[in-house]
């Protein structure tokens, strides 16, 4: 390339991007076509970046251009407040990505959270709650088919509104049990996975629905693809031991360390969440083998929100929405360290938060 | 019908009231503007939004908006942008690294041409395009935010320098570098991810 001025070899490259003006990129066509070490120059570029060309290009899928258009009709139809609503809803959903939506609490230190009735402020949350969702679900019932933001929003808030009455159960069931949350005599080494059973995975906080502490339709998530809720008389009620399959139940209950102290007002962290990506093939399948986590399976999020996150209810009471498994640097859903799952695992450090 | 109208009269109609006339806009824009978010943030789910709300924004310009204005650079000035923030806010909240920004600075274009003729960038007959594809997906994915943005802007989507400068909101001087130097990173990762030189 010796004889090639830096000039000219900026003029070529600015020919090859056709980024330059007109004229540049002419007497970069004329340098090429004159100068062999400039064609040479060329030719190396083309060599190079072509391979570019191997990402296939993608055209915009139409859902997502009639759900825009939707959104611009409706943002049209309800003026610049709703506008602006829509807007400062995306900035939150930015800026919650890795944290929590809903509104922080007091309490997000962990280590201060601590159990109390009075921190339970349930009629006021589920008033503020409902309220919202009702705002949301009258939005969507607009522009239903093509809005799925929305209506993922809708189901969200639902959810958490489920988990909510879920942990106003659990107060009440400590307030009637020593302090104890739901524990089905087992749950640590045995076989969490089979559904059904005396302790598995379900049959703890199967005891709300069997002490008529929540109905069955809030262990349910809207988002649960396939989900029902358990239907049952009082009396078979009684005789079961747990959920009938795992579509009776939208989430993962915490399974502690053998051994633990089981009080409410003394697990701290995490206590319900939507269920777990994880391991749903050992609950589900009497036949699955172990669960090898590989990496889909550790950076996954919850199937019920569209693997975009879960809502979480904490023994503080609080429920937020996290766009990421890590609490701290804790996945949630696995034990640390443990890599193969047969379905019987319990932490062994109390820090060391589970919910399969 | 509409496909005849330029931008700035679709934009004076949609002002006026005509909703047609914004569809016509997202049509017209939205391929390029999807492919160039595909490539730049490699998430669906960042793209969905970042898509979303770049339509959004030019709604809620609607009346400011200078119609003379070349829309096509300035909804991409708004699609890169909320695709940067929205990388910056994941990698804030995340433990993977999404590639920091690289000092481009000192790269000439001297430099550039001493890279391209050290090494073989083709690869052997072996590799099949679905594993070339991959290759490359890769080191995009992992370059740096600021030489992906550019190499995207200068190489899919052929805007001049005027108006990546724009885009970017940085000096003409600085895209060419910057160029420059976003080059000499993918001949670089591709040499390696090749393990071929010259």
């Amino acid at each position: 390339m010796g004889s090639l001025s830096k000039e000219d070899k900026d003029i070529i490259l600015d020919f090859y991007f056709r980024c330059g003006d007109e004229e540049t990129i002419n007497r970069g066509r004329d340098l090429v076509a004159s100068n062999p070490e400039a064609a040479i120059l060329y030719a190396r570029l083309e060599e190079t970046l072509t391979q570019l060309d191997s990402i296939k290009y993608e055209p915009c899928p139409d859902n997502l251009v009639e759900l825009t258009v939707a959104r611009l009709k409706l943002a049209a139809s309800s003026g610049q407040t709703q506008l602006a609503a829509l807007l400062e809803l995306e900035r939150q959903k930015g800026e919650g990505l890795g944290e929590f939506e809903t509104e922080p609490t007091e309490t997000e230190d962990e280590d201060a959270a601590v159990l109390t009735s009075s921190k339970w402020a349930f009629s006021e949350n589920f008033f503020k709650l409902s309220s919202l969702a009702a705002v949301i679900l009258i939005t969507a019932g607009i522009a239903w088919p093509t809005l799925r933001n929305v209506r993922q929003a809708a189901w969200r808030i639902t959810c958490s509104r489920h988990l909510n009455t879920l942990g106003a159960g659990l107060v009440r069931y400590a307030a009637d049990n020593e302090d104890a949350i739901p524990y089905a005599a087992g749950t640590g080494g045995s076989q969490w996975a089979r559904i059904g059973e005396q302790g598995s995975i379900t049959s703890s906080p199967f005891l709300l629905l069997k002490g008529n502490y929540a109905d069955a339709e809030d262990f349910i998530c809207p988002g649960h693809s396939g989900a029902t809720a358990m239907k049952c008389g009082t009396e078979e009620l009684a005789r079961l031991q747990d959920f009938a399959s795992r579509a009776n139940f939208s989430y993962s209950f915490r399974v502690l360390c053998e051994n633990s102290d089981r009080r409410l007002s003394v697990v701290r962290g995490p206590i319900l969440v939507d269920m777990s990506p994880v391991f749903q093939p050992l609950c589900t399948k009497s036949s699955a083998g172990p669960i090898e986590l590989n990496e889909d399976l550790l950076n996954c999020c919850s199937n019920n929100h569209g693997c975009r996150g879960q809502n979480v209810l904490f023994t503080d009471g609080s429920v937020k929405f996290m766009k990421v498994r890590l609490l701290g640097d804790d996945d949630i859903f696995t034990i640390r360290d443990v890599k193969i799952y047969f379905g019987n695992e319990s932490p062994r450090d109390p820090q060391d938060i589970f919910l399969p | 019908m509409l496909e005849k109208y330029t931008d700035a009269e679709l934009l004076k109609r949609y002002r006026e009231g005509d909703e047609v006339a914004f569809r016509e806009i997202v049509d017209r824009y939205k391929n390029s503007l999807y492919s160039f978010l595909r490539r730049f943030l490699n998430r669906q789910d960042l793209v969905e939004d970042v898509f979303q709300e770049t339509f959004l924004q030019l709604f809620a310009s609607r009346e400011s908006f200078d119609v003379d204005r070349p829309l096509r650079p300035w909804l991409f000035t708004i699609a890169a942008n909320k695709a940067k923030d929205a990388l910056r806010k994941m990698q804030r909240h995340s433990s993977m690294s999404l590639g920091a920004i690289a000092d481009s600075g000192d790269v000439t274009v001297d430099d550039v041409v001493n890279i391209l003729s050290s090494y073989k960038t083709t690869p052997s007959d072996e590799v099949t395009k679905d594993e070339t594809a991959r290759r490359v997906r890769e080191i995009i994915a992992e370059m740096p935010e600021n030489l992906r943005g550019i190499l995207i802007l200068a190489y899919f989507e052929q805007f001049s320098y005027k108006h990546m400068a724009e885009i970017l909101s940085i000096p003409i001087g600085t895209v060419k570098s910057r160029l420059h130097t976003a080059v000499m990173h993918f001949t670089k990762k591709w040499n390696a991810a090749n393990r071929e030189p010259r």
